[in-house]
């Protein structure tokens, strides 16, 4: 058992659970995470589930999502700690309960979320936001926009974008849980519909159904648990009031969340085997090559080439799940599943040959205020 | 071709507290104005209580030309309102305020054709009526360039 008296603990992910992401019927949110934390628990071989001693959930802005202590009452749990935060995709999250963890404040946590939304978007009217007043109401127009400086900055052309997209689709297709997995071509990206120029319809993922659990834990608490853990290594942060002043939204030359995981963690972006970047359109993905030093700033066009290159065997598999574009959008969870998966070696078809370091690499904006979060993980045997 | 146009007014409702109103309120009588710090000059976007440089509450309301420089912008074609209000065209921007200090405003370009606006280029503030009787201010393209 863990000992709480330590404020600075290693922390590792145990066990992970999903459901099939896509169509659900009427299916709550709450039932379909129930499921995916089931399933996490009996990956990381815990039979007493009250060894789980923390709780996060994450809402959208529409207040769908899970209640942590609703669920809790739901599963039956009665976690010392019960927590959700304001912007609360993957990282953002996991980060707090890794603190949690590191501070001893809890020795096993679980960030659980499903959601099962109608189709349509909020509607803007009566929003208060100033931004919203102008149609900023959708990642995708904010993604535009930054896509359209990069453009003009850097003469790159929307064909990157495809060749993520259509990668994607060719990850899903090798993953049965995967939302979206009909075959794609460049000329279906090409001819799909224009949504927000310069982005089309196959730039911006489309909303599903599903759900997934994190268990978490000290690695000392770890080594107890059926599978081989997956560490944190370090974690990167940064929050910028990009919109109004400063730098560019989604591509800066200089990112300090890249910075701050890769000193920690005392390696760089030559030591990463898989890249799980979020993406809830393409431009954020080839941001995160960027931004994290896979290719110079500008260089994502020559460096994607024809898709090969992000693809299972290829110098940097991305997103081999099919992230949110074909995957399935789960704020990020589906993409931690995944890299827990790679780096155990539980990937079958899909699996990246001897995977050890995996990034996971988010963006994300409310109120005009921009954040980036990214964390390396590894396991034990990485550095051997 | 599809010219940008605003988002349909009665829908866009505004909120504000004693630090947006002078904003709003110069709006409606068809001026720009920026909220500058009385103590240190910054000038600051969107208005809010406090200087982001020495956190001074003291403003001075910059009566402003009106001009801007594109920053950077998105061609919408889907109506933010499905069910309600058909498809168009409207182009959220980003706009530079040279004479506020190149501060940066969300906002709308109108009155141009997509397939002819530049990043950098000059534009000219104009005042569109939304729900309530208020006006947001939205830009197009200066006359002449």
């Amino acid at each position: 058992m863990g000992t709480k008296q330590a404020l600075s603990r290693r922390v590792s992910i145990v066990g992970v659970g999903m459901t099939r992401q896509g169509a659900h019927g009427d299916a709550d949110g709450q039932a379909l995470a129930l499921q995916a934390f089931r399933s996490a628990m009996e990956d990381a071989g815990i039979r007493d589930k009250h060894r789980i001693d923390g709780l996060l959930g994450a809402k959208q802005f529409d207040g769908s999502g899970i209640d942590p202590v609703l669920f809790s009452r739901a599963a039956g749990i009665t976690p010392s700690i019960t927590g959700a935060l304001d912007y609360a995709t993957a990282a953002f999250t996991l980060h707090y309960g890794a603190a949690l963890i590191a501070s001893g404040a809890c020795d096993m946590l679980a960030f659980v979320y499903g959601r099962n939304p109608p189709g349509s978007m909020v509607e803007l009217s009566g929003a208060q936001e100033y931004d919203l007043v102008h149609g900023f109401f959708n990642a995708a127009a904010v993604h535009g926009l930054s896509w359209v400086e990069h453009m003009h900055k850097y003469g790159t052309t929307t064909d990157v974008l495809g060749r993520i997209a259509v990668q994607s689709r060719r990850h899903a297709e090798l993953n049965p849980d995967a939302a979206f997995r009909e075959p794609m071509t460049m000329d279906d990206y090409r001819n799909s519909r224009s949504m927000i120029w310069p982005l089309r319809e196959y730039d911006v993922c489309r909303m599903s159904g599903g759900a997934a659990a994190i268990i978490m834990a000290s690695s000392e608490v770890a080594r107890d648990c059926a599978k081989l853990p997956i560490d944190f290594l370090s974690i990167g942060r940064e929050a910028t009031h990009a919109l109004e002043r400063g730098v560019q939204m989604s591509f800066s030359p200089e990112r300090r969340a890249a910075r701050q995981l890769y000193e920690a963690a005392g390696i760089g972006p030559q030591d990463v085997d898989v890249l799980f970047p979020y993406e809830a359109t393409t431009v954020a993905a080839v941001a995160a090559l960027e931004n994290y030093g896979f290719c110079e700033p500008g260089g994502c066009e020559a460096f994607v080439g024809d898709g090969s290159r992000i693809g299972i065997n290829g110098d940097l598999p991305m997103n081999t799940h099919g992230g949110h574009l074909s995957g399935g959008y789960l704020i990020g969870l589906t993409h931690h599943v995944e890299l827990v998966r790679q780096l155990r070696g539980e990937c079958g078809p899909r699996q990246v040959p001897d995977a050890k370091v995996g990034l996971y690499a988010s963006g994300g904006g409310i109120r005009a205020q921009f954040y980036h979060a990214a964390t390396l993980f590894a396991r034990g045997d990485w550095n051997a | 071709m599809t010219r940008a146009q605003a988002i349909p007014g009665e829908h866009v409702r505004i909120a504000m507290d004693a630090w947006t109103e002078p904003y709003w309120l110069a709006a409606k009588a068809g001026r720009l104005v920026a909220p500058r710090c009385a103590i240190c000059g910054t000038f600051r976007m969107p208005p809010g209580p406090f200087c982001p440089e020495c956190q001074s509450q003291q403003i001075d309301w910059a009566e402003l030309s009106g001009e801007g420089v594109l920053f950077s912008f998105a061609v919408c074609h889907r109506s933010p309102f499905p069910g309600k209000v058909a498809d168009f065209t409207y182009v959220p921007a980003v706009v530079s305020l040279p004479d506020a200090g190149g501060v940066r405003l969300v906002s709308n370009l109108i009155d141009v054709e997509p397939e002819s606006i530049r990043i950098d280029m000059p534009l000219q503030v104009v005042f569109s009526e939304i729900a309530g009787g208020w006006k947001v201010p939205l830009f197009r393209p200066t006359r002449g360039s």
